[in-house]
Order: C-alpha cells, then structure tokens, then sequence
C-alpha cells in the first residue's frame, strides 16, 4: 500500500501523468480511501516539488507539469468523494490586474490552489478594476488573489482596493497578492491581508487567510 | 580616440580613454513613450521611429548630446511610431499575434501559430523568409557609408535568438511543458528555428559583417529569482543549438558576440562563455545574483559587460536624480576596472522614467567615466 502511494508522489513529483492515472486506478483498486490517495499520494508528490521550486531548485517546466499531472489525479478522485468527506477549503477569485497580460504565475498560483482543495475562479489577465468588483460581488469569494508582473501595472491593485471600500465589499473579501514587483511592505500599507512571492507560499497563505 | 578605438579596446578588457556609452540597440534603447517625454523636455519636435514595436531610435541630436559611442545596422525596415500604435493587435511575419491593453505599455504576445502543433505538423512547417532584399541593399550603402564616414563602433542590431523566438511560436507556458514531456517535439522546433536563425543571419552578415564590431543575439533565459528553465535542460536542449548558431556567426565575421539574457543568469555564464559569448547584457542588476562587484570579480576576465549602469526597474523610473547619481557612480566604480565594460542601462529606459532622470544619468557618466 505505502508503495502504491510513493509511486504515486513520485509521479506526481515527476510531472508523469500517465503514471498518476494509472497509479490512481491501482490504488483505488486495492482498496485505498480517496482521501489517503489524495493526501498521501498526490500532495505529498506535490508539496515536494513546490518545496524545491520555492528552493531554486525546481523550475517552470518542473512545476507546470506536475501540477498539471496532479490535476489529472484528482479529477479522476472527485467524483468518488462524497459531499461530506472533502469539502472546499474556500472559493478564490483571481486575475492578472488592468494593463497585465502576464499569466504564468497566476495560472501556475491557480493550479496549486485548486490541487489543494480550493475553488478557484480565474478572470484572466487584464482583469479591470471594476471585473474584481463584478467578481467579488456576485461569486462572493472568499479570497480575491490579484498578480502584477510590472511596476506600472501594480498600481492598478490600490484601486481595486479603493473601488471594493466603494462598493461596500472590502470587508466581505480577504485579499492576496502576487508577482515580481510586489512586496509584502506593498501589501501590508494598503491594508491587504496576504502576500506570497511563488505558488507554493500561495496557498499556505490561503490556508492562513483561510483560519 | 575616437569612438570605434574606444569601444574596441574595451571588448579586448583593456580600458580606453574612457567608459564608452551605447544607446540606441533594440535591445539598449529607450522605449517610444518616454522618447517622446524626453522629446518634449529638449524641445524637439522631430517624429519617433521605431526599429519594432515600442523601441524607439533616437534621433543624431540626442546621440550627439550623450556621446554615443556606438551606431546600429538594423536587421529589418524601420517604422514610424504613430503607425506602429494604430495596428493593435499586431501579427508579425511569424504568425505571433501582439497586442498592447489600453492601460499597458507594451506589445505582449497573445497568440501563438504552433500553440496546437504536433510532431508531424512540425515535417511540414516552414519558416518565414523575413530578409527583405531591398532592404539589405539599401543596408549595404548605408554601412558602408558609415564605417568609411565615421568612425562611430558598429553593430549588427539583434533580431531574436532560438530559445525566445520557440517560445512567442509554441506560447511559453506550452513550451515549459514540452520540455518536459515532449522532447522529440521541442528538439524538432528548436532545430527548425535554428535553421532560420542561421540562414536568416546569413544574409544579414553577409551585407554588415565587414563593418560590425559586434553582434547581437538574445533569448531570455532568466526571470527575477532564477534561470527559466534548470541548467541540466539549458544544457541538454538549448545550448547545442546556441553554439552551432555562434559558431556560425563567427565563421561569418570577425566581429564579437553579444548575448542579452534578461534576469538572474548567474549559473549560465560560465556556459555562455563557454560557446563563444564575448559580451553579455543586460546585467540585470535587480535580479537574484547579478550584483555587479560579484559578477565583475569572478567573470570580469572572460566576459564584457554591457549594461548593469543603472538600474531601470526602480531607480532610473521611480528615483530621485540624486539618487541616479548615486546608482550610476556605484555601477561604474564596479564595473570599468582593467576595461571589458560599456555603460548602458539595463535594457531600454522605461516608459514613465523622468526626463530629468536621463538627463541625470547622462551627466553622471561623464562624471564618472574617465580612467
């Protein structure tokens, strides 16, 4: 049994998604709960691979392709779970700010949040000031992500910030943000509640903002 | 000494009278709007011309004003900046769609021919001819012109590498994944943008390479933190193919090899000198391990650095011109040492940088530049 799971965390860790459906059937088919495969198998592979990637050890390709290999894992688990068993941790909005079309580290920000028990709903990229508030009002996330690659483009998150206040929805929302310019001193002098630099530290901030 | 002795003596890491200053590559230029802010301040009213997109050529007068050492051979026609900003979105020769949002600054691709690609659609590709004859007649007077008329340091401006140029092709976030699980796909990508790499440089070489000094050549290999992709598949995939393409450039000209990689390229440069990289840029000083005392200490022998003259992600745009002093002063007084340095500032001048702030920058490096 653990080596079912082990060779599923290797493939996982691997970006082998071939090896992770099959290894999937196989565990499933010697009787192990979804949820052990989810945890023990397929995070674990992946929390691996972040760990090395937050590290500078592990790069896009690597990162991409396990957590694409991941998705495919846990799509082949959903419809075995019941309501019960594995609820969403929470529903996060996310998007590429006014001006960006930068996508990699959002998308890459979605996969791990999705692998990792959220509900994600992804805007895009240059997502306007007033489609975060769309979104904030009518999805009611718990979580609005936004990510900014560019110093010129990073300034359009205050306002996002200014127009939720407007529109009576700051409290309702927790926010987090990301990309290469932003920083946690940025964060914390608007107000907003998280701040991660990678995927990895994303949704251990998620899960922070989340308690 | 003139202009061309400057530059050379510092490409074989002897130091010249002074610094030499290069502006003006599509790679070291300034980016159109802020040519136009600066325009304003000098007073000038003379139209923008771009080489590509945003980056701007600036006109004699302003290379003049900062004793601009250097002057370019451009690989395409170039434009005019208010037709450029009419067409948005933009395809270009390869098929790469470009498109600018209102609130940007910048051309992003967006659409990518090879997105959906596969192996056997990749047998029958074939790449663009993107040499405009007419054009390279019109080159060979003009660099003739130049190199017999002045005696400015020339160069053969960069027109993409293979690594970057498969990305805009494939869409960067598919090619990641291919290098991972499609490896017979991205050797057979890579192999098909070499060829047009080397037969499009051919023609190019063939009307500057008796006039250049220098090539340029670039793909992003790093961002911020980190290299891209991990050294072991830069050095199984890429490198190869970067060197067969250097060894033909300079089986083409005598000229030297410049390589810009944005980002923290630390642990490559041993790799890029290793295939034939004389010049690197843009020293991304912001960048993880591209501090400019480290890397002059430890590459400073083997490598020219062109660039790394002031930071253009926060002090060059955002910074007071006390501070610019200050950056341009510390950039120098690390890099000029025994040559094998030509100040530019890291990649082009940003849309948004004060025009106070350039001037600035400028009147620093005369300050500073004299050995």
């Amino acid at each position: 049994m653990p080596d079912t799971l082990t060779t599923l965390a290797t493939a996982v860790h691997n970006g082998d998604a071939k090896l992770v459906e099959q290894t999937v059937d196989e565990a499933l088919n010697a009787g192990i709960a979804p949820k052990d495969i989810l945890d023990k198998g397929l995070i674990t592979g992946l929390q691996a691979l972040g760990q090395l990637f937050k590290d500078g050890q592990a790069y896009l390709p690597e990162i991409l392709t396990s957590a694409r290999a991941m998705k495919i894992g846990i799509d082949k688990l959903n419809p075995l779970f019941a309501a019960k068993d594995v609820s969403k941790k929470g529903t996060v909005v996310l998007g590429t700010v006014s001006g960006d079309l930068h996508d990699i580290g959002k998308n890459l920000v979605r996969m791990m949040l999705e692998c990792n028990g959220y509900e994600v709903r992804d805007l895009g990229e240059d997502v306007s000031v007033g489609a975060f508030v769309s979104a904030a009002r009518d999805v009611k996330p718990d979580i609005v992500g936004m990510s900014a690659l560019l110093t010129t483009t990073m300034t359009y998150i205050p306002e996002v910030v200014k127009s939720l206040k407007e529109a009576g929805l700051r409290s309702k929302v927790k926010l987090m943000v990301g990309g290469a310019p932003i920083t946690r001193k940025f964060a914390d002098e608007l107000g907003v509640e998280g701040y991660a630099d990678d995927c990895t530290s994303a949704v251990d901030e998620a899960d922070r903002l989340m308690t | 000494m003139n202009s061309r002795e400057r530059v050379t003596k510092a490409l074989n890491h002897q130091e010249p009278d002074k610094v030499p200053i290069d502006l003006g590559g599509f790679l070291t230029t300034i980016e159109a709007e802020a040519y136009e802010d600066l325009k304003k301040c000098l007073g000038m009213q003379k139209e923008t011309i771009v080489s590509a997109r945003t980056h701007a050529i600036p006109d004699e007068e302003i290379l003049e004003k900062f004793e601009v050492d250097t002057r370019y051979l451009r690989p395409f026609p170039v434009q005019k900046w208010e037709d450029v900003k009419k067409v948005n979105p933009v395809v270009d020769a390869w098929g790469v769609k470009f498109y600018k949002p209102e609130s940007s600054h910048y051309f992003d691709p967006v659409e990518y021919p090879l997105a959906e690609a596969t192996l056997d659609d990749l047998k029958n590709y074939r790449y663009p001819d993107l040499w405009n004859e007419e054009h390279g007649r019109e080159l060979a007077k003009a660099a003739e012109k130049l190199y017999k008329e002045t005696d400015y340091f020339l160069i053969a401006d960069d027109s993409n590498g293979i690594f970057e140029q498969t990305c805009f092709l494939r869409g960067m976030e598919n090619f990641m994944i291919d290098l991972v699980l499609n490896k017979d796909f991205v050797a057979r990508l890579l192999d098909t943008v070499l060829e047009q790499r080397k037969d499009f440089m051919g023609k190019f070489l063939d009307v500057v390479g008796p006039y250049v000094g220098m090539v340029m050549l670039s793909s992003d290999l790093g961002g911020q933190k980190g290299l891209l992709i991990s050294p072991a598949l830069y050095r199984e995939l890429i490198k190869p193919r970067q060197k067969e393409l250097f060894s033909f450039i300079k089986s083409k000209t005598d000229a030297k090899l410049f390589y810009h990689s944005c980002g923290a390229v630390r642990d490559l440069i041993d790799d890029l000198i290793e295939i034939g990289v004389d010049v690197l840029n843009p020293i991304q000083v912001s960048a993880k391990g591209m501090d400019t005392k480290e890397l002059k200490r430890d590459f400073g022998d083997r490598i020219v650095f062109w660039g790394g003259g002031v930071d253009t992600q926060r002090v060059l745009p955002f910074g007071t011109p006390e501070e610019v002093d200050a950056e341009v002063k510390k950039r120098i007084s690390d890099l000029k040492m025994g040559g094998g340095f030509v100040f530019t500032h890291v990649h082009e001048i940003q849309p948004e940088t004060p025009p106070e702030n350039i001037l600035a920058m400028y009147e620093a490096v005369n300050k500073y530049r004299n050995y």
